[in-house]
Order: C-alpha cells, then sequence, then structure tokens
C-alpha cells in the first residue's frame, strides 16, 4: 500500500511500519469480516441477531444506533473480548480467537496508567514489543507533538491532564501501536464541542497518514458522517444492520466545515429517519 | 467605585508562599505533638510512686527511671544486638511472607486457582496464628525457623488479602488493552498488576511489620531465647526491673511508630502522584 505523504511538520518515523504478516495489498482479505453473528449473555436476550459486516482495508467505518443496539458489543467482538454465539468473524483473512492482536481499542473512558507520565503511557506499545528505552521515548515524543501535546506537559501524569489532553495521549498511543485496525467506541463524548472537531480533525490526518482501518462508534450524527466513508445504522431488540450508507466525499475533509455542507446535511437528514425507522 | 480609586489587587499566593505555609503547619504540628507527650510524661512523673497512686511505679516504672534505663540500653549496646535479633526475623519472615501471599492471590484469581487453593487458604486463615506455636517448635525446633515461620504465617494473609483486593480493582480494560498489545502474563504482573497494587502492598507491610514485631516478641517470650526485645523484656521482667520493661517497650513503641511513619509517607507520596486520596 502506498502510504500518504505526511502532513507538513509531521515526523513520519513515529508512523509504525507494518509487519510483512499483516500487509495487506489493496485487494486483499478485508479488515474485518462479520458473517451471521448472534450474540447474547445466557439467560438474557439476544444482543445481536444476523450480523453481516464488512470492513474495506483502510476503511472508516462508523456505527451508530440507539443506545443498547449491540453498538459496542460488536466491538468486542471484533477485538475478540467477547466470542460469538454463533457466525464467523475473520480479522485480516484470519478467524479471531481470543484477543485479536489486529486492533488498537480506544474508548471513551482511557486506559492511561495513573503511574505513568505522558511519555511513558504513550510508549507503552513500543515498551511491551521490547523497543529500548531511548528509542521508545523519542518516538513517544514525537508521537506526542503529532497529537499536540506541548513539550512542558510530556512529564506530566494523568490526572494533572485535561479530559482532552487525555484524548489526544490515547490518540498518541493509538498511533504508535503496530495494529492495522483501530476500535474507537465513543472516544470524544466526554470533551466539548470545539475541542471534538478539532480531535476529529486530528484523527482524519492520522488516518491520512497511517491509512489504517477504523471502526468508529458514536452517537453523534454529524460526527459520523465527518468521519466516516460509511456510517452503519443499527437496529435493537436484537442488534442487527439496519441501514449502510456510504459518504462518498474524499477524505480527508475538513471537520469543521463538512457537515455544514448541503450534501451533508442530507445525508444527516436521511440517517436521521433510518434512526428513527430503528426505534419503532 | 470612583474612576480615581485603584481597588486593591488580590494577589494569589506564590508556590514559595504555599511552601513556607506547609512548613509552619509542619512546625506547628510535631510542636503541639511534643507539648502534648511533654504534658503525658508530666502526668505520669506526677501520678506515680508507690501503692494507692494512680500510676504505680511497680507497673509503670517513673519517667526518670524510665529515662535512666533507656540510656543505659543504648550505652551498654545490649539494645543493638536484641533490635537487629528482632528486626532480622521480622524482615526475613515479610520478605519470604510477601511474595508468598502475593502469588497465592494470582494464582487464586484464576478459576482453577480458586477452585483448588482459596478452601485452603481460608480455612487457615481462620486458625489462631499464635497458637501453631508448638506446633512449628514441634516440626522446626527451638530454631530461628520457628520464629520466622510465626511471623510469616501471620504476615502472609495481609499481603494475600491486599493483592486479591488489588487484583478485584484492577480496571479490566487496561488489562485487555496490555493483552492486545501483544503483552505476555509476566509483562501484565510487573508493568500492571503489581504497580497497580502497590498502595495495597505498601498499606499491608505497614500492617504487617508492626504485626511482626508483636508476634516476634511473643515468640521470644514463649520460646526460650538469649537474643531479642521478647528476651531483653523477659530479662527484665524477671529481675523486676519495671522502668527497664517499660523503656524496652517504649523503645519497641518509637520503632513502630517511624515505621509507621515512614510508610505513611510512603502511601501518600503515591496517593499525590497519582492524584488520589482525600486526606490533605
Amino acid at each position: 500500500m502506498k502510504r500518504a505523504t505526511a502532513i507538513a511538520g509531521t515526523p513520519t518515523s513515529i508512523i509504525p511500519k507494518r509487519s510483512d504478516s499483516a500487509a495487506l495489498a489493496p485487494d486483499g482479505p478485508p479488515s474485518v469480516q462479520v458473517t451471521g453473528v448472534n450474540f447474547g449473555y445466557p439467560g438474557t436476550d439476544v444482543i445481536l441477531e444476523g450480523v453481516d459486516l464488512t470492513v474495506a482495508h483502510g476503511e472508516i467505518l462508523v456505527l451508530i444506533g440507539a443506545s443498547g443496539c449491540g453498538k459496542s458489543t460488536l466491538l468486542n467482538l471484533v477485538a475478540g473480548i467477547l466470542t460469538p454465539t454463533s457466525g464467523d468473524i475473520r480479522s485480516c483473512g484470519q478467524p479471531v480467537s481470543g484477543l485479536n492482536r489486529h486492533v488498537s481499542y480506544m474508548t471513551q473512558k482511557d486506559t492511561l496508567l495513573a503511574w505513568r507520565n505522558a511519555v511513558d503511557n504513550v510508549a507503552l506499545p513500543l515498551e511491551i514489543k521490547g523497543v529500548s528505552r531511548r528509542e521508545r521515548h523519542e518516538r513517544a515524543r514525537q508521537a506526542l507533538a503529532r497529537v499536540g501535546i506541548a513539550p512542558a506537559a510530556v512529564g506530566l501524569r494523568p490526572h494533572q491532564l485535561s479530559g482532552g489532553m487525555r484524548s489526544r495521549l490515547a490518540l498518541g498511543r493509538l498511533l504508535l501501536s503496530d495494529t492495522d485496525i483501530i476500535l474507537m467506541d465513543e472516544p470524544f463524548a466526554a470533551v466539548d464541542a470545539l475541542l471534538r472537531v478539532r480531535l476529529q480533525q486530528l484523527l482524519l490526518d492520522v488516518w491520512q497518514e497511517t491509512r489504517k482501518t477504523i471502526i468508529y462508534v458514536t452517537h453523534d450524527l454529524d460526527e459520523a458522517i465527518t468521519l466516516g466513508h460509511r456510517v452503519v445504522v443499527m437496529n435493537r431488540h436484537p442488534g442487527r444492520i439496519a441501514h449502510d450508507r456510504p459518504i462518498p466525499f474524499p477524505q480527508p475533509r475538513d471537520a469543521s466545515r463538512f457537515r455544514a455542507l448541503p450534501e451533508a446535511r442530507d445525508i444527516y437528514v436521511e440517517l436521521l429517519d433510518a434512526l428513527e425507522g430503528t426505534m419503532t | 467605585m470612583s474612576l480615581g480609586t485603584v481597588e486593591p489587587a488580590t494577589v494569589a499566593p506564590t508556590r514559595r508562599d504555599q511552601k513556607a505555609a506547609r512548613s509552619n503547619d509542619r512546625v506547628f504540628l510535631i510542636l503541639a505533638r511534643l507539648g502534648l507527650a511533654v504534658v503525658l510524661v508530666a502526668f505520669w512523673e506526677l501520678n506515680s510512686g508507690g501503692r494507692g497512686s494512680l500510676l504505680p511505679d511497680y507497673a509503670f516504672g517513673t519517667p526518670s527511671a524510665v529515662a535512666d534505663q533507656f540510656v543505659k540500653l543504648f550505652s551498654s549496646g545490649e539494645i543493638y544486638s536484641s533490635l537487629w535479633s528482632t528486626v532480622a526475623t521480622v524482615l526475613y519472615a515479610t520478605l519470604l511472607s510477601a511474595p508468598v501471599g502475593i502469588l497465592l492471590a494470582v494464582a487464586t484469581s484464576v478459576p482453577v486457582g480458586r477452585w483448588l487453593l482459596e478452601p485452603l487458604v481460608t480455612i487457615t486463615y481462620a486458625v489462631p496464628k499464635v497458637g501453631l506455636i508448638s506446633i512449628y517448635i514441634l516440626v522446626l525446633g527451638v530454631s530461628g525457623a520457628t520464629h520466622i515461620a510465626l511471623v510469616g504465617g501471620a504476615t502472609m494473609f495481609l499481603y494475600y488479602y491486599a493483592m486479591r483486593q488489588a487484583i478485584n480493582e484492577i480496571d479490566r480494560r487496561q488489562l485487555i488493552e496490555f493483552r492486545l498489545l501483544g503483552a505476555s502474563w509476566l509483562k501484565v504482573a510487573k508493568s500492571l498488576l503489581l504497580r497497580a497494587a502497590s498502595p495495597n502492598l505498601i498499606g499491608a507491610t505497614r500492617l504487617a511489620l508492626p504485626l511482626g514485631f508483636a508476634i516476634e516478641i511473643f515468640a521470644e517470650l514463649r520460646i526460650p531465647t538469649s537474643s531479642g526485645l521478647g528476651a531483653l523484656l523477659e530479662h527484665d521482667a524477671a529481675a523486676q526491673n519495671t522502668a527497664g520493661s517499660v523503656a524496652v517497650m517504649l523503645f519497641v513503641l518509637i520503632i513502630g511508630y517511624l515505621l509507621d511513619l515512614a510508610l505513611g509517607a510512603l502511601l501518600g507520596r503515591h496517593a499525590k502522584s497519582v492524584g488520589v486520596g482525600a486526606i490533605v
């Protein structure tokens, strides 16, 4: 795959090289393939029923739907945290069995380690891979710069950072994760509107550099339209795919302006109708 | 406010001012504690004496006699070997019991380990530890090993329950992230479990050391021995040297207080570094 040119001033060395096993040709297997998946906890109602979903390599797929429709459950199934009751999930062509090492996961509540400073938190994926302390610190500093963390803040611990900075830190950690797929479960839900737009733009910029596959869960239709190549609306009780809408505009988009375009408004109305249809 | 007047600006205290205020608070606290100690000693001195007095000297000694014995203990050097004997036993026992307790907690955090080991741990925890002294003597003889077994047998449970608590409180998403990033279980244990458990383990040590001292001194009183603070107490009691016994106990009290202070400071430092805790 041809890597996109880095944005001006962006250190390209922070972008992890794909491992050979994970390198995919454009016509290779899809990043994620979910076929006929059913899921329910023992003794409870079915949460997901007959879910079929294919996510192409390098695609940003956004899942929307009412609370409790199984969006997060679907992410957990793709991550291998949960096992489907029946059906098949494949990641980069391989069946998901146990934790899926092809994915990184980012949720609304970050997983930063309270006892580590910003650099050590961001460098965690490199540390686990056995990269030397010096190199991982250097790359972590570059990643922090890339996500807009000032040098003065690199020594701070998570409790000393604002919600937005913590989200940036979590993004920085994703940058250093050598995985093909990023799962994001309402990662920016807890930040204010302006910061959310900035973080969305940052995510689009990062995607432009890395072309990783992203499955993104949100309740925000504007966010879904701004970020996604495709938006999938889910039914609830049980969770099914109700509507699959491509967003036919080139990436990267301008996160602060794109949503205001008339074409985006039309898609907004269409998705809102689809969403309302799932509530009846 | 008229145009010609200028309101005095409210000046926020500088970091140096805050530091000076904290230092003043600390000096006040130390002076208050010393003052209280002086009042208590004066009360003791004034109310000590023969039969009929509030604090009879055959039971409590008098402050002046205790001070005299205290000085003698140090000037003769007798205290050092006794102290070392007791401290060494407590340290060996703690160093052995802590890993055993921690490993047991880790082992019982998985279903098979829980099924096999938890009943055993629960039953042995219910046994009064000092009541096992005769069994230890029968098995291990009158030796240092008996002392270590007695102390370690009691302190091990503190580490076991502290670690169990920490494991129960681990953020599951952090655990999953470590595993998704490819961390081995050893890495998870070292960089997540033990690190997250450190406040619990420091807290356990804060309880284990005084408990260890108490049990070891009890053991030195029960098992014939020529060394240790218990032996020193026994010797003074046999010689009806009440002031000597009180001096030794006072020394144990000071050691316990200093240990608690040091471990409390360590806990406070940790809490501050991760931004938790309500003790101001």
